[in-house]
């Protein structure tokens, strides 16, 4: 921005440029503040927590109630979950993002359709947690149960999956689409074997950051398959599993005076594994967004 | 080419099988499409469902006039759950704006392009950062810190929840709120500069002024993530049921509330249908806080 | 740098057996996303072998032992206080016979709850099964049975700060209905005081409301003041109690031991004439501590299963009985 200041009596411009300097400082102070809390929070986190983590501690089950050992079974069930997650969000999301771009018309459903999604964006967690429980453990029977849990994890983050998808799908550009169409194949046909591959990547950076927030929460999972305890393997996607944010929170709250350094160790664990979601979501961003622009 | 196209055409045309195929998949993919009406109907359903059970057995004026929160001797009283939701959420958005605007702001206005670039994934790396772990933080440090600041007895209050409630609404009202000020069109920036303004009261008075609608719309979007917020004011508010109006107390909050009791309660009993209609009430705060937000945003859209 | 050649290697392989995704690490990650539970758990769960005092044990002789139960899962619900203790019997029933034990915490209202609606096999409780709940069990068919497995002193815990070493029964209840509210009324510091309950699902706040802020007294209907907090756990309460200033609270006597020296205990006497006497295993055992109350588990005849039933055998056996003790509770043998 050209600063083109002619005309003015020294003195006001003197106190302009106090005044400008005075403001930016403040501006300044505020971004700092904020920066600060990022960094500090992280830092702390390591300072404090990396000190627990070994391969004992990443592979071992919690033993004398919770106080030695590890978190094993809690980083395995949070990734059963991880992955039953995917399961159930992925396809859902990617068809729906196929139906709002592809086969959906400007007509009143839409519109309806869409605004779904957004409100259910907004949903707070908490009512999801109350959703999954009234709904999977115990209108259908379920249970606490793997199954209850990622269903509830799963339309949790089917606005972001959608999203996510529909931007990818609509970057790839018609010409590809009349084009397949014009070969011979069926729109199915050039939905999956054109239009999907080019629109994978976006989808993908769009379903890693979804499944970081799922990583990540609590509410859903306190009541639809979080156990305080459950140091095996999973039986089946019936079975209750421990999970890693559950795990912090119990720590932090059920268990009288667990060693420090334990309870450090798992919130470093969850903020590793939830910023590695990020990173990855972030370079394929960026990676997708570079190859565009080739 | 012409050939394979003539050949398909013959696999195509009438061929039922075909049809039946085409058919079935347009249909499985229109009902994922509206899977998420149908989700988001389930859930009013349930809400509605078990809110008029509640308000069946329970009057509505006990209910929204009742002063005590007490499940085991069946008082449902929400007052004392609302003020403190609105207690912490207000402490909070007073710390949000500020901090959020500031740094959309700085970001947005007054970083070199090299210093942007850092800062905006720092905002999207808080923007990650588990509601749990920002809770066990504000446990261990937050909490005692507050204590001290304000000797006080007790360090889990209102004000310790919302001011870590305030941090992680921070990169909803941030990158709303650049999106804004990056759609102020350069073209009034340059015009206010010509007539002799300093950058600063460029900024102040002609690009705020002009993105604030947007940045309603980012404070809205901000307020709707702390109303709807869980572990953080479970963990950090203290989980008293008073009624005060004083931030350095600890209150709680209707998210809490859900949370702590929801794994008691038998299904069916007037404490579980309760417990979801409170959790209406937060939905359609929430709903309406989003709702007016997105129509905001859409208006930058416009710009 | 030869780690780095070798994933390109890996991820070219996986991207050409797998032909379908494209982008070579996200093929790596989605395929040890998949084997990482199966591989990586047969390699760690190899019998850890260890027992209860966290030492390691031979584990061959029980190798027999070992198929009795195996796999089966056995899901138990509800007191916190007895969290500690039962993960420590969870840990050591487990290795004696193979099987699953899945222990949830949420507090005792949460565990009779659980086992009324079906989704637990066992339930925890710091109190009696209350006479709603044994309609409701009635109504949906259930047969419960209560087993008093240890015996425990509701102890009273306060702040470092806190000038005073006993208080009284009624004391404490002027204290957590809002009556009494500030130190100076009990003879100690000009502060307000903090009271620490517990919240509608912790069995030992139900304990607590109807024998101190009750008196004892089932015609009453006091209630907690809503100036109380209240906590989810015994570990909440020893953390808020312990951590901050003029707050006071109450805890099973087993805590004490775990809780250390960040709270101090006070010794409660029935009468504010009376001598306050302090919660140990022995006034607990002889009646002489004024609240002392009994650790229950909960089961469904309907649904016992032979698991359930060599459980509740462990945990009145002596291994299961010394857990307790060791846990800072009373045995009922």
């Amino acid at each position: 921005m050209p600063a083109i200041v002619e005309n003015k009596r020294p003195i006001t411009m003197v106190r302009k440029n106090l005044t400008q300097k005075f403001f930016y400082t403040i501006l300044l102070i505020i971004t700092l503040i904020v920066v600060a809390f990022v960094f500090g929070i992280i830092i702390y986190l390591i300072v404090k927590g990396a000190g627990a983590i070994n391969w004992e501690f990443l592979s071992q089950k919690p033993r004398a109630g919770m106080r030695e050992g590890g978190i094993f079974p809690a980083i395995l069930g949070t990734l059963c979950l991880i992955i039953g997650t995917i399961i159930i969000s992925l396809p859902i999301g990617i068809l729906a993002a196929i139906y709002l771009n592809e086969y959906a018309r400007k007509n009143r459903l839409t519109r309806i359709i869409r605004l779904s999604i957004v409100n259910m964006a907004g949903v707070p967690s908490v009512v999801f947690g109350l959703f999954g429980l009234a709904f999977f453990v115990i209108l259908l029977q379920f249970g606490k149960s793997i199954l209850a849990g990622s269903l509830t994890l799963a339309f949790l983050i089917l606005p972001v999956i959608i999203t996510a998808s529909e931007e990818a799908l609509k970057a790839v550009p018609d010409t590809y689409r009349h084009a397949s169409l014009a070969l011979g194949a069926s729109k199915w046909q050039t939905i999956i074997k054109v239009i999907l591959p080019q629109a994978l990547p976006g989808i993908i950076t769009g379903s890693v950051i979804g499944i970081g927030r799922a990583a990540g929460e609590t509410a859903p999972i306190m009541f639809t398959v979080a156990a305080f305890s459950q140091p095996n393997l999973p039986e089946s996607i019936f079975s209750q599993v421990m999970a890693l944010p559950f795990h912090l929170y119990s720590l932090a709250t059920q268990v009288t005076n667990p060693p420090e350094d334990k309870q450090w160790g798992t919130a470093l664990v969850l903020l590793m594994l939830v910023l590695f979601f990020a990173v990855i979501g972030t370079a394929l961003r960026t990676r997708a967004r570079l190859r565009r622009k080739e | 080419m012409l050939k394979t196209i003539q050949a398909n055409r013959q696999f195509k045309k009438g061929s039922s099988s075909r049809k039946i195929k085409t058919f079935l998949t347009e249909k499985v993919v229109f009902l994922n499409g509206i899977l998420t009406i149908i989700v988001l109907g389930v859930i009013l359903a349930l809400l509605i469902y078990n809110s008029i059970r509640f308000f069946a057995s329970y009057p509505a004026t006990s209910f929204f006039g009742g002063l005590k929160w007490s499940p085991t001797n069946d008082k449902f009283g929400f007052v004392p759950l609302l003020t403190g939701s609105l207690l912490t959420t207000f402490a909070s958005i007073l710390i949000a704006i500020p901090l959020g605007i500031g740094c959309a702001i700085y970001i947005g206005e007054l970083a070199p392009r090299v210093v942007r670039e850092i800062l905006k994934p720092i905002i999207e790396v808080l923007a990650t950062i588990p509601s749990v772990v920002i809770g066990f933080i504000g446990i261990k440090l937050v909490a005692p810190f507050i204590k001290d600041v304000f000797n006080l007895s007790i360090g889990l209050t209102a004000l310790t929840g919302a001011v870590m409630l305030a941090f992680m609404s921070l990169p909803t009202i941030v990158s709303i709120s650049e999106d804004a000020i990056n759609a102020v069109p350069n073209r009034y920036r340059y015009a206010s500069l010509a007539l002799g303004a300093t950058k600063w009261e460029t900024t102040y008075k002609v690009v705020v002024p002009t993105a604030s609608s947007g940045m309603l719309a980012a404070v809205m979007l901000g307020l709707g993530r702390i109303v709807g917020e869980t572990m953080t004011v479970l963990m950090l508010t203290g989980n008293s049921p008073r009624i005060v109006f004083s931030f350095l107390q600890p209150v709680r909050t209707i998210t809490a509330t859900i949370a702590a009791e929801m794994g008691e309660t038998a299904q069916g009993g007037l404490h579980y249908s309760a417990l979801f209609a409170i959790g209406l009430i937060l939905f359609l705060i929430t709903f309406a806080i989003n709702f007016i937000g997105d129509s905001f945003t859409n208006r930058i859209k416009k710009m | 740098m030869f780690l780095i050649k070798n994933i390109k290697k890996l991820n070219r392989l996986i991207t050409n057996i797998t032909g379908i995704v494209k982008k070579p690490f996200i093929a790596i990650f989605v395929l040890a996303a998949l084997l990482f539970p199966a591989t990586g758990c047969s390699l760690i769960y190899q019998d850890s072998g260890f027992n209860v005092q966290g030492e390691k044990t031979g584990s061959s002789s029980q190798n027999i032992q070992k198929a009795q139960f195996d796999g089966e899962i056995l899901v138990i619900t509800g007191s916190t206080t007895m969290l500690e203790v039962t993960n420590m019997w969870a840990e050591a029933f487990m290795s004696t016979n193979g099987s699953e034990v899945t222990v949830n915490g949420g507090g005792s209202g949460e565990g009779i709850n659980s086992l009324l609606n079906g989704s637990t096999d066992l339930a925890n409780s710091s109190r009696e099964i209350q006479d709603k709940e044994k309609q409701i069990a009635w109504d949906n068919g259930r047969d419960i049975r209560e087993y008093t497995v240890l015996m425990d002193g509701l102890a009273i815990i306060v702040s470092k700060n806190v000038m005073i070493e006993q208080i009284s029964i009624e004391q404490l209840s002027a204290i957590f209905r809002g009556q009494t509210t500030n130190w100076k009324e009990l003879g100690g510091n000009d502060r307000p005081i903090v009271a620490a309950a517990r919240d509608s699902t912790s069995g030992t706040g139900e304990y607590f409301l109807q024998e101190v802020v009750r008196l004892g007294d089932k015609n009453s209907d006091s209630e907690y003041t809503d100036m109380c907090l209240l906590l989810q756990s015994t570990a909440e309460v020893v953390n808020v109690v312990g951590g901050n200033d003029d707050a006071i609270g109450f805890i099973g006597l087993g805590y004490l031991k775990i809780a250390g020296d960040n709270i101090k205990p006070v010794k409660v006497t029935k009468y504010l004439s009376g001598q306050g006497v302090a919660a140990t295993v022995e006034t607990v055992r002889d009646k002489s501590y004024p609240l002392s109350r009994g650790l229950y588990i909960y089961a469904d005849l309907k649904k016992f299963s032979p698991l359930s039933s060599a459980y509740i055998d462990f945990v009145y056996s002596k291994q299961g009985q010394d857990a307790g003790i060791e846990a800072g509770f009373v045995p009922v043998k």
